[in-house]
């Protein structure tokens, strides 16, 4: 690495090696991704966010229950789907980011903030980070949900969804939203999208983590609800001593020859 | 590029089958065919719909309505039942698919199944593979449709939709796929399958509505 030349953003030197060892056969290491359905809702009082627990790699499940909303501030949370690497660390910088600005300002952080952190952070690696965020939370201008794409691109909406779930997700809210809705109604509608995306997309699975973020408190509601149990063992299968009799036994003295080197 | 249909859907309720697709013919993405039937009552007792090239979907169509002409020739009181024609097209399918030559299309097919004296729905798709089922869709319709129709029919915990509920549950669909799918439209035919027979709706529209929500877009990137 040439200190003296560094750049912002990636170096890409060794994109030409890499394209020439896989020709030669090298395969890549799956990297642990969030084939994913998150969501965000805006309801009357405040937003909920909503995200499954699968972690894959490639067609493997990685992880059964791995956490997709990222704590930013005491008012606001990111869910987040792509590499899940790259989602702890961008969530745990901007968290970071956020506490001093908001200890330089000394008020509270505004999601707004988190959003431009994040849009210029993400434009600036050109999509190589790949982290799809959906950002929600309260503060002082109200309720606020935007989605973020690994571009840069941020959109504001009353609901969004992202990940490979999106669209099974999507057609829940798009049948079943309504504005101004009650915190019990939008917690429901918010469960049951992530649980059509569980339900009817590959990438996701496991179980339905909630954060729902008013003006009075955050609370995060972990493992709400639970799609498929795998259910309990039927039997034991355990194998008891003397089950399979001895007959005899011999003892047999093995000599080897030591290797000089 | 050929000029090719998008999703079919269908909901099977307690007395009959309902089965919806857009009217648009697409050629890449240009909407260049504005009232293409892609729905289509074959007798009494079956209708299909289909989804992929129309080209294709026509053929197989034609030929289905020669076998009903045949049957009305023949005069003897028998008719094509649900299972023979979902059979049928599942054997040219497969068997084109076989020649890899295959007919681009996914069927779904809709009756009632008189003896049984209850509905019938299945899809075959281009590999020739088929399967039976109570909610079909086709297309973008299996990634917009399918979701929102389980989520529906898992909340009725296994008791069949009544035919309000299926009617409610296709119209949503239907606006779902006009909303998100980019090879949308709005118009689309309706075709109801009881015991009664099979009945083709007129022309209906999907009304989406994105306005309400416009006032809490604040205008940053929207």
């Amino acid at each position: 690495m040439d200190v003296d030349n560094m750049y912002e953003g990636f170096s890409f030197e060794n994109c030409l090696r890499n394209t020439r060892l896989a020709e030669k056969g090298l395969k890549a290491k799956p990297y642990n991704k969030t084939g994913t359905t998150i969501v965000g809702l805006m309801f009357k009082d405040g937003v909920v966010l909503g995200a499954d627990t699968r972690a894959t790699g490639g067609s493997t499940v990685l992880s059964k229950d791995c956490e997709k909303l990222h704590y930013l501030a005491p008012n606001m949370y990111c869910a987040g789907a792509g590499t899940a690497a790259d989602m702890v660390m961008v969530g745990n910088m901007i968290a970071g980011q956020l506490n001093l600005h908001s200890l330089n300002t000394d008020r509270p952080p505004r999601v707004v903030t988190a959003l431009t952190m994040l849009s210029h952070y993400l434009y600036k690696y050109q999509g190589y980070i790949g982290c799809h965020l959906i950002v929600g939370g309260w503060d002082i201008t109200g309720p606020q949900l935007y989605s973020i794409d690994s571009l840069g691109h941020y959109n504001d909406d009353v609901y969004a969804t992202m990940g490979s779930g999106m669209m099974a997700a999507k057609t829940v809210f798009d049948a079943r939203f309504k504005l101004d809705m009650e915190m019990d109604d939008a917690i429901k509608l918010t469960a049951d999208a992530v649980a059509a995306g569980i339900l009817n997309d590959m990438g996701s699975g496991g179980t339905v983590n909630l954060c729902v973020i008013t003006k009075d408190k955050t609370e995060y509601l972990d493992h709400y609800r639970t799609i498929c149990s795998k259910g309990p063992r039927q039997g034991d299968y355990t194998v008891k001593p003397g089950t399979t009799s001895l007959i005899s036994s011999d003892v047999i003295q093995v000599v080897s020859e030591a290797m000089e080197t | 590029r050929r000029v090719h249909g998008g999703a079919v859907v269908g909901v099977c309720y307690d007395q009959g089958v309902l089965l919806a697709a857009d009217t648009v013919g697409s050629f890449g993405s240009l909407a260049k065919l504005k009232h293409v039937s892609r729905v289509h009552k074959i007798n009494d007792m079956v209708a299909v719909g289909f989804s992929g090239d129309l080209a294709d979907g026509d053929c197989l169509l034609n030929e289905l309505q020669n076998m009903v002409i045949d049957d009305s020739v023949l005069d003897d009181g028998t008719e094509l039942s649900p299972r023979a024609v979902f059979c049928w097209l599942t054997r040219v399918l497969h068997h084109r698919r076989n020649k890899l030559d295959p007919f681009y299309n996914q069927f779904i097919v809709a009756g009632f199944d008189k003896k049984a004296n209850k509905p019938f729905m299945g899809c075959v798709n281009l590999l020739g593979y088929s399967w039976e089922e109570s909610i079909i869709a086709t297309g973008m319709g299996l990634h917009f449709a399918l979701p929102y129709m389980r989520s529906q029919q898992e909340a009725k915990s296994g008791v069949p939709f009544t035919f309000e509920e299926a009617q409610t549950v296709l119209t949503k669909s239907m606006a779902c796929l006009y909303a998100r799918d980019c090879r949308g439209w709005p118009q689309y035919q309706v075709v109801k399958v009881d015991g009664a027979g099979v009945v083709k709706s007129d022309v209906q529209y999907s009304r989406v509505a994105f306005k309400e929500s416009a006032d809490y877009i604040e205008g940053r990137n929207s």
